[in-house]
């Protein structure tokens, strides 16, 4: 089925309690409203929806009014200064609802939300996941991500989870350390 | 005017300061909160600049009823649920009282084993009992002071139930102690959620609560029915529990009460009959009635927790508390090296070991002061070693003081949960690295200076020494340290197959660095022992007087010096050979893996298509914690690729050149069998057998485990050697890379370190990842 993918435009209420029922549906944590304000007030371009179209629809996307549909998938995302060093991105949350998994949706979200981030100036993106999450570490690892860490019981749920990072630039490779002092030379 | 007002407000007012205004001075801002509220935008957000995500995650919502702990339904019976109420004891059911203390004590026990054992909360645990929530809010009160808080008059509620509730409460109160020192990890360790009651200002001291205990077991015995002694038991148990604070408080050594522990533990689990707790005496309603900053989580079900679970912890602490029967610091340092190696221990365990060793005395055990024991590691000084010129040791003390404070680390790393381990040894080697730097520039500007020194008649060559060697172990706990952060990466199951090469070529690299660290360390020390023999020739040929000061040096380096260093070389020759198993294990992985490169079915490049994979990259972020190390350097990429290429074998010839290396990997093999098996009978024999010295007899049975593993290891390479040909033949084709695809696959009993490379079939749900 043809499926498109928009930006989240933040004054529409019906798509952010869609958003977060998609959400809320998935994830072990369960959010408070302010995570998603958090999220969507600060970076609503880091925020993209997907929506299942007709054919024709898809074909003519730019032009396409989603305002009334239903988003099947989203993606929310951040990027901040981390420890004055560098700029990372971070993917806080991504669902696709049940009956459209395994069509390469999710995929397709991270993509075009790591591209933003990349064009925002990241140097890095991360995201956390859980240690028996494996579609969700296959699809990560898959697209470069690689593990840094594991960190013990970190979810609600008690599982361990791993961080993982995609770097974009050298400044992910270097320690936080020697990036913030400029008196330090960069190895 | 009121929105000045309205802004001026702090959260810290105090709570009596309106006390005295009268309400007509009160106005009504409703209208004014919503007149404010409609004129934000809805991109606003209000929040205080410290509130970030983390507080944004941990954030609660009215109304959601995932976030709203408000919304929880209570039963009738949790409602009216009464602590002053004797349950069971009216004239109907009068004896059913002593079943229902019974049940609440039992329950409450298996709530404390959910909680520390299963990392379960405090809320959905030992809080969630009515008696102890009834305990703490009394006892959180500064005007506290009577401690029978049970007024229902009947005597097994009001001096058994009650004893064992303060019990309880006494032992959560010291597990915050532990949590407060920083030795374990709130939420990942031990959940600390105590809805506000923790600070336990009216708890009274051990001997009291001891005391009452004692009474409670008293008039146990009193009441004249065949149940008490099963409800005893847990009175026991909870006696136990508050002695629990000895090793830390007292660093007791005394086991009695763990032995104890174990052997309720074990009767209370051979009685079956299940007693019911009064309704409603367990119940959610602390989350709903105090301060809870978190979701609302539902009752854990403690039915099927075993009391074996109390053998563990109890077991646990028995064997950290032996670590005081060390008789030399390698004793303590291989304690540390294996207690919580394979098996993570118990968290109260964990939580006692830093503490009960390293003490608020300032001293190791009571026993070895801080300056002593850091300079016991650095195995080429003699005993008692002291800087004997002023400047120099002035200069050296504060990277003496960064030694001491990394090398505490190092031991408290000992004893963190598997992946906190890890990640201590990312900040260690940082420091590790920082403390030689700074020993290495000391040691050549005293060098620089030397010349000029010997002209003013000083000799400093015995502060040169003192500077190498303090340097040398350095940088050998350093190379360990990476080697260790490394390595658990596997075991943490961090890396995935492709970037199993360059972890393995590096720890191989390191491996090798490592022995010659630990070789020069031993040259020192033998030279050092040479100079005791040389002091015996000085001694015929020097004048009468001088010949009395002369002896009595040489006797003291012969008593004292001498056998420690002989000590310490049987100790370093262990190290390097515990290092060469690791070296040469690396190796048969390097080797596996260009061997599986050589059929074209892995490759040490990111395996998928992806637009946003940099390979370099990649790489460097792998190698980010010891970019910054001087010494040994990190190689270039270039180093690792061209070293991989070196290992392949090519047409023509494959067969042939595939069994040689086989065999090469056979004979590595069979060599580091014999190293663990050396090791293995050091360990076992006590380390009679010179020339190891392995320093494990109290951890004996975790280090022959250890090795054990290893020697597994080694067999499942050796099998892997087999498997690999017999599932890819021994030639290569384009078939066998759509065929197969790498797995690092962990054997069970064997090290987590060293799991194979595992040949799999590429099913077609592979094939399309």
């Amino acid at each position: 089925m043809p499926i498109i993918y928009k930006p989240l435009d933040i004054n529409n209420l019906t798509h952010f309690n869609e958003l977060k029922k998609l959400i809320d549906a998935d994830l072990s944590e369960p959010y408070s409203i302010y995570v998603y304000r958090y999220f969507l007030n600060q970076w609503p371009e880091l925020a993209f929806l997907a929506f299942d179209v007709t054919e024709e629809e898809k074909n003519n996307s730019n032009n396409v009014d989603v305002s009334d549909k239903v988003p099947i998938g989203c993606i929310i995302c951040k990027n901040e200064l981390h420890r004055f060093s560098r700029m990372r991105g971070y993917i806080g949350m991504l669902a696709v609802e049940s009956h459209y998994r395994g069509q390469g949706i999710s995929k397709k979200l991270v993509e075009i939300a790591i591209t933003q981030m990349e064009s925002n100036g990241c140097d890095e993106i991360m995201l956390e996941t859980e240690v028996e999450n494996v579609i969700a570490l296959n699809l990560y690892e898959n697209m470069g991500f690689i593990k840094m860490k594991r960190m013990f019981r970190y979810y609600l749920n008690e599982g361990d989870a791993f961080k993982l990072i995609l770097p974009l630039t050298e400044k992910s490779c270097i320690r936080s350390t020697f990036l913030m002092n400029p008196q330090t030379p960069v190895l | 005017m009121v929105q000045e007002k309205l802004s001026s407000l702090t959260l810290q007012e105090p709570k009596d300061k309106y006390n005295e205004v009268d309400d007509s001075e009160l106005i009504e801002v409703k209208d004014i909160f919503i007149q404010l509220a409609n004129k934000l935008q809805t991109k606003t957000i209000i929040k205080d600049p410290n509130f970030d995500l983390f507080e944004g995650t941990h954030s609660l919502e009215v109304n959601n009823p995932k976030l709203d702990s408000s919304l929880i339904k209570l039963t009738t019976e949790e409602y009216k649920f009464d602590c002053n109420i004797a349950y069971g004891s009216t004239e109907e059911t009068q004896n059913d009282a002593l079943n229902y203390v019974t049940a609440i004590t039992e329950r409450l026990l298996r709530l404390v084993l959910c909680w520390l054992n299963n990392y379960q909360t405090l809320p959905t645990t030992i809080l969630s009992c009515r008696y102890v929530e009834n305990f703490l809010v009394k006892c959180s009160n500064e005007t506290f002071n009577d401690i029978h808080v049970l007024k229902t008059n009947n005597v097994i509620y009001d001096k058994v139930l009650n004893s064992c509730v303060i019990g309880i409460c006494y032992f959560a109160k010291f597990a915050q102690d532990l949590l407060k020192s920083g030795v374990i990890f709130e939420e990942e360790d031990m959940n600390f959620n105590i809805m506000g009651l923790g600070s336990f200002v009216g708890l009274p001291d051990q001997q009291i609560i001891l005391q009452l205990l004692e009474n409670g077991l008293t008039t146990l015995k009193e009441i004249k029915d065949g149940r008490t002694e099963r409800l005893a038991k847990s009175i026991e148990l909870t006696k136990c529990f508050v002695h629990m604070e000895d090793h830390v408080v007292h660093f007791s050594t005394d086991n009695q009460y763990l032995d104890e522990m174990i052997e309720i533990a074990k009767y209370l689990d051979t009685i079956s009959t299940k007693l019911e707790p009064p309704m409603g005496s367990f119940s959610m309603g602390i989350q709903k009635r105090l301060a809870n900053q978190f979701p609302p989580k539902h009752l854990v079900d403690p039915d099927n927790v075993q009391f074996s679970g109390f053998v563990t912890l109890a077991e646990h602490v028995k064997i950290v508390i032996k670590v005081a029967k060390s008789e030399n610091f390698i004793e303590i340092l291989q304690f540390a090296t294996y207690f919580n190696k394979l098996h993570q221990r118990h968290v109260i365990a964990r939580a006692i070991f830093p503490l009960f060793l390293m003490r608020e005395d300032r001293t190791v055990l009571g026993k070895y002061s801080l300056d002593g024991f850091l300079k016991s590691h650095v195995l080429d000084l003699p005993k008692n070693a002291t800087e004997q010129n002023g400047d120099v040791d002035t200069l050296i003390q504060p990277i003496l003081q960064e030694c001491l404070s990394v090398l505490f680390e190092w031991y408290q790393n000992s004893s963190q949960n598997t992946c906190r381990y890890r990640q201590g040894y990312n900040r260690q080697l940082l420091v590790w690295d920082s403390v030689q730097a700074q020993l290495e520039n000391m040691h050549s500007q005293l060098l620089s200076n030397l010349q000029l020194q010997v002209t003013n008649g000083q000799d400093n060559s015995q502060s040169l020494d003192y500077i190498m060697s303090i340097g040398a172990w350095a940088y050998s706990m350093k190379i360990t340290s990476m080697i260790e952060f490394s390595l658990k990466g596997f075991d943490l199951e961090i890396y995935k197959p492709f970037e199993s090469y360059s972890l393995f070529w590096y720890s191989h690299y390191l491996c090798k660095h490592l022995t010659n660290a630990l070789l020069l360390i031993i040259s020192h020390i033998q030279k050092k022992k040479d100079s005791i023999s040389a002091m015996n020739k000085k001694l015929k040929i020097e004048s009468w007087e001088e010949k009395g000061k002369l002896r009595t040096q040489y006797h003291n380096a012969l008593d004292i010096d001498l056998p420690q260093f002989e000590m310490n070389i049987a100790f370093l020759n262990y190290l390097s050979k515990r290092n060469k198993i690791n070296e040469s294990l690396c190796l048969v992985e390097i080797i596996h893996f260009a061997i599986l490169k050589s059929y074209g079915i892995i490759d040490e490049k990111f395996p998928a298509k992806s637009k946003f994979v940099d390979d370099t990259l990649l790489h460097n972020l792998r190698f980010k914690p010891f970019s910054s190390i001087g010494s040994p350097p990190l190689p270039e990429i270039e180093m690792f690729q061209k070293s991989i290429n070196s290992f392949m074998i090519k047409a023509p010839d494959f067969k042939r050149k595939l069994n040689e290396l086989f065999k090469y990997v056979n004979k590595e093999l069979s060599s580091t069998t014999e190293m663990i098996e050396e090791i293995l009978t050091s360990i076992q024999n006590g380390d009679l057998k010179a020339p190891l010295y392995t320093g494990t007899r109290l951890v004996e049975e975790e280090a022959v485990e250890y090795f054990t593993y290893l020697k597994a290891s080694v067999k499942n390479l050796e099998n892997n050697s087999n498997d690999i040909v017999n599932k890819l033949g021994d030639t290569p084709s384009e078939e066998l890379k759509s065929k197969f695809k790498v797995e690092l696959e962990h054997m069970p009993g064997s090290s987590r370190y060293f799991p194979i490379l595992c040949v799999k079939p590429n099913t077609p749900r592979n094939k399309k990842q």
